[in-house]
């Protein structure tokens, strides 16, 4: 099998496992209610039947291909992906215990890094600046919190 | 006439310095949270509902009128620069607003949808002012079979979506997405029965996956990330601005068209209980592909896949409004919200209040005309300074994103689960851009799902399992055949004169 | 939270007053309030109505925050978890938050927070299109027992106020709650327009949700789910009718369960002030809420008496999780 038709292969493969997956997790479904004929269930086991089958189809289609009709893979650099993935997920993590400010800095830098800029200390400077103009236009202008972490006391006391 | 009159008294009221200076504080507002992903207009409203006590209702309306108006506006500028639609209705329109900003046309791209916006909403209220009580009569004719059809239509339209304009992918990669779509549509309570499902105990699932979270992660993330990988390297501008900043004898002439046919797709739609702004914006987005001399420029920067997705846009929104003014219905959130401030006044919408009221009524009506005038003054301008944006250095431009789109996706509901959501569903769509999946059947299988599942299986409940509903209501046979015939369709073209390639070969 | 020292002094000040000029007392400045819902939902129009008349109190410093999801069940924990040793800040809860943790297993539930005060509310009304065949409510009860699937009773979410409240009146008529073809809607607006298409066959909902229908002559009101009739209003209780049911969609506020007792009495005056107050039955009043306020004791004993009988009735529907 040529390089160019493992992505189809390996996604249309993929498609398929997670229709089986959600076939089986359907039937963790409760059913049997008096009027609702098609139940909860029924869907879920449609689209899971429907996932394998374009799964299959997917693979089918990228093993018969003709190599010209295929895309150039573009040369993929992981490395940016993992790094920003990284960032993102630190702020999911993070950004009730920290704040908004510190962790969408930090995400601003990954992502301004990630696009070939080194200058980690001004851009740092550049996303503590725009987290904060949006936190203030959010929290003063709009009422709409966002979480301010170790800051959150001193915004806390009674009037 | 009796109307006009009421109009022409209407305006009087709205034309006062006082009201007018609240409606350029509503636009304003309006757009401005429009272009923020994620909240939308139903917050802005309710946030500042308890802080109007003290103005008199009618200016409060104009103003709550002016954020509604502007909001559904302000959604396509994110959209076309960066790729990142704020809210369900404006995905349409980042397909190819933001193939447009690509190809240096950003400029063009904004002003078609400010344009559009405006005739549409003018349409829109146009139909508001004199149809409303009409159309909302009609509308609610229409019962569960019917809304399925509907539904059905919509879900066929998708078809002619299924494969990926920049190249590469297969019909089979599009369906794999569409199903994709579906499942993720699936997860949270059934509205049914009120069973969990594929929710794994986690409590932020129940609700199920906002489609901010989705549109945003597939189309901001998923590209973003992606563009890393590719030439994350290289640290320049991303968008040349090319040319003039007007659009040109062709656009104008590619536009108008799908200006009107996006409104009259978006308005009727939109007054519809639970129509949405979603079905239209696909449907005039679906036609416009259909129409176009020029089908193969859709996904690539086809002026009329803005217009008409951004017409349908506005003009649901006058739509929305029509069961809550007509008969006091609100059916949508952004319409409950105002209701209950009409309720703060102690006020009840309806026919009623056309009559014990009708001042308020009319300078409200009045006051959408004004409104949407100031939002085509008040945007147009601004087409230059906002695609300048484009012109930032591609780091920041991207680092940028990532920040709106935590901010976005944060701020709807305020849980870092959201923002879990985001990553997944942005890594999903990565590798479908890598591999040549479209994205745009994967997030309408999410809209579109539910809908047709509740409405299904409702019918299912009302006719105690009579299939047959679907076929003896005569709208929703109408629908259906439609929408077969939009199924049929290719496939006879193709069997009458068979293509060289395989059935399931590739699409260009 | 800190004690600060402008608190202290706030404390000081408010203590001589109560000392000197018991009217004035005010030791709450401001409130902090977590609507388990979004913007527009009824719990968020009740906080937003408090926040209305706390303002007219001249307390102005008063912030709603709206979390949706999880049938209300993320606004809770959110509370649970950020809100402790606050003493400004409470939760608006209704029937269903009460009725969500018995469908679904949840992290928390309302056992977690302590229900401070009900506050308003408004008892279930039941209304047919107004040129219906279903002639009273005894015709109606007729037809559901000669035929129980033909009967569509249209009403909000699965598990909601009125699920409970139709099981309830099938479960006395001698039916099964099993036998209610309960039509599910995910807003008040949509159950409206089911009854005016005849989708559904009878609705039930607040009283406000119908009115505006009822007066322009498009819907009927059968029965009112109140201990007596509503002032002007045209229909019988179902207790007249021989239905002893009795259902309110009510509204009430709790508070952190770690707070100590004499910073949650200080929150319990508020309310019991608050619901005197002449702009708080202006409120009630333009939106048609009813006064159902109840102390924090009886409160309690009301959220369990309601918490158990839905209980009953949502495992007989099959719905309720063990």
């Amino acid at each position: 099998m040529s390089a160019h038709r493992l992505p189809g292969t390996l996604f249309g493969s993929a498609v398929a496992a997670l229709g089986v997956a959600a076939v089986v997790a359907s039937q963790q479904i409760k059913t049997g209610f008096t009027y609702d004929v098609v139940g909860p269930a029924m869907f879920s086991n449609l689209i899971g039947v429907g996932l394998v089958l374009s799964g299959i189809a997917s693979v089918i289609s990228a093993r018969r291909a003709s190599l010209e009709d295929l895309p150039d893979q573009p040369k993929l650099n992981l490395w940016p992906v993992g790094l920003i993935s990284a960032a993102l997920l630190l702020e999911a993590a993070l950004i009730s215990r920290l704040g908004w400010i510190p962790v969408v800095a930090t995400v601003f830098v990954a992502g301004t890094y990630a696009f070939g800029d080194r200058r980690i200390l001004s851009n740092a400077l550049t996303g503590l600046v725009l987290a904060t103009v949006i936190l203030l236009v959010f929290t003063l202008g709009l009422g709409i919190d966002l979480p301010l972490g170790p800051l959150e006391p001193l915004f806390q006391s009674d009037q | 006439m009796e109307t006009l009159t009421l109009l022409a008294q209407g305006f009087a009221v709205a034309l006062t310095p006082g009201n007018l200076i609240w409606s350029i504080i509503g636009v304003t507002l309006g757009t401005a949270i429009g272009v923020l992903p994620g909240i939308g207009p139903a917050t802005t409203v309710a946030i500042l509902m308890p802080l109007t006590v003290g103005l008199p209702p009618v200016s409060a309306f104009i103003m709550f009128a002016g954020i509604y108006y502007g909001a559904q506006y302000g959604g396509s500028t994110t959209s076309i620069l960066l790729n990142t639609p704020g809210e369900a209705g404006s995905m349409m329109t980042a397909v190819d607003g933001n193939a447009m900003a690509r190809r240096g046309r950003g400029a063009q791209a904004l002003a078609t949808a400010a344009i559009g916006s405006f005739v549409a909403g003018t349409i829109g209220t146009i139909g508001l002012t004199f149809a409303a009580p009409l159309l909302v009569e009609i509308a609610l004719k229409l019962t569960a079979p019917d809304y399925f059809a509907l539904m059905v239509l919509s879900l066929a339209t998708v078809t002619t979506m299924l494969s990926n304009p920049t190249g590469g992918g297969s019909i089979a990669f599009g369906i794999a997405s569409l199903f994709f779509g579906l499942l993720l549509g699936t997860v949270g309570l059934d509205p049914q029965t009120g069973q969990a499902r594929f929710a794994f105990g986690v409590p932020e699932l129940l609700d199920g996956i906002d489609t901010v979270v989705v549109a945003v992660g597939l189309f901001a993330i998923g590209e973003t990330l992606y563009m890393a990988a590719t030439d994350g390297g290289k640290a320049d501008s991303m968008h040349k601005l090319r040319g003039s900043f007007w659009m040109s004898r062709e656009d104008w002439s590619r536009s108008w068209k799908p200006w009107l046919r996006g409104a009259l797709i978006g308005f009727p739609i939109g007054a519809i209980p639970a129509g949405g702004s979603e079905i239209p914006t696909v449907l005039s987005y679906t036609l416009e592909k259909k129409l176009s001399k020029k089908p193969e420029e859709f996904g690539l920067g086809a002026i009329e896949g803005v217009a008409g997705p951004e017409a349908a846009n506005n003009a649901s929104a006058a739509g929305a409004l029509s069961p809550l003014l007509a008969l006091g219905l609100p059916t949508s959130s952004t319409a409950a919200v105002m209701l209950a401030a009409f309720q703060q006044y102690g006020l009840r919408p309806g026919p009623l209040l056309f009559e014990s009221n009708s001042s308020l009524i009319w300078g409200l009506i009045a006051s959408l005309y004004i409104g949407n005038v100031f939002l085509l003054v008040l945007n147009l301008p601004m087409v230059g300074v906002w695609v300048r944006l484009l012109s930032l250095p591609k780091p920041w431009l991207y680092g940028g994103i990532l920040v709106l789109s935590s901010l976005g996706v944060y701020s709807l509901n305020g849980n870092a689960v959201d923002l879990v959501i985001l990553w997944i569903i942005g890594m999903v769509g990565f590798i479908m851009r890598v591999i040549g999946v479209p994205i745009v059947p994967c997030v309408l299988g999410l809209i579109l799902g539910p809908l047709i599942e509740q409405q299904l299986r409702r019918s299912l409940a009302i006719s105690q399992g009579d299939w047959t509903v679907f076929v003896t209501h005569p709208v929703s046979a109408f629908f259906l055949l439609v929408a077969l015939a939009f199924v049929a369709t290719p496939i006879i073209s193709s069997l009458r004169k068979p293509k060289p390639q395989s059935a399931v070969g590739m699409t260009r | 939270m800190t004690f600060t020292r402008r608190t202290a002094l706030t404390a000081l000040a408010a203590a001589f007053l109560l000392a000197v000029a018991p009217a004035q007392a005010q030791t709450i400045r401001s409130l902090d309030i977590t609507v388990p819902g979004g913007p527009g939902s009824g719990l968020d129009q009740a906080a937003r109505g408090i926040e209305e008349a706390l303002r007219a109190e001249g307390i102005n410093a008063v912030k709603v925050n709206n979390v949706p999801g999880g049938g209300g069940m993320i606004a809770i924990s959110q509370f649970v978890t950020t809100k402790e040793g606050n003493r400004n800040a409470v939760v608006v809860q209704g029937a269903g938050t009460v009725f969500f943790p018995l469908t679904n297993k949840t992290p928390v539930t309302l056992a977690d927070v302590r229900p401070l005060a009900r506050l308003a509310g408004e008892y279930e009304v039941i209304a047919v299109r107004h040129d219906s065949d279903v002639k009273d409510f005894k015709d109606l009860m007729a037809r559901f027992k000669a035929n129980p699937g033909s009967v569509a009773w249209g009403g909000g979410s699965p598990g909601s106020t009125e699920n409970i409240f139709f099981a309830r009146l099938a479960k006395i008529a001698g039916m099964t709650p099993k036998q209610v073809n309960f039509i599910p809607h995910p807003n008040t607006g949509e159950v409206v327009v089911s009854a005016l298409n005849g989708q559904a066959t009878v609705v039930g909902g607040g009283l406000q949700d119908f009115k505006t229908q009822i007066e322009a002559k498009k819907l009927r009101l059968l029965a009112v789910a109140s201990p007596e009739r509503l002032p002007d209003v045209d229909a019988p209780t179902l207790r007249e009718l021989g239905y002893d049911v009795v259902f309110a969609n009510w509204r009430g506020v709790s508070v952190h369960k770690s707070l100590d007792d004499k910073s949650a009495n200080a929150l319990a005056d508020l309310f019991a002030k608050l619901v005197k107050s002449a702009h708080w039955k202006k409120i009630l009043n333009d939106r048609g809420w009813l006064d159902l306020y109840l102390p924090e004791q009886p409160y309690q004993a009301f959220i369990a008496d309601e918490t158990r009988q839905a209980r009953e009735i949502l495992t007989e529907l099959g719905l309720a999780t063990q």
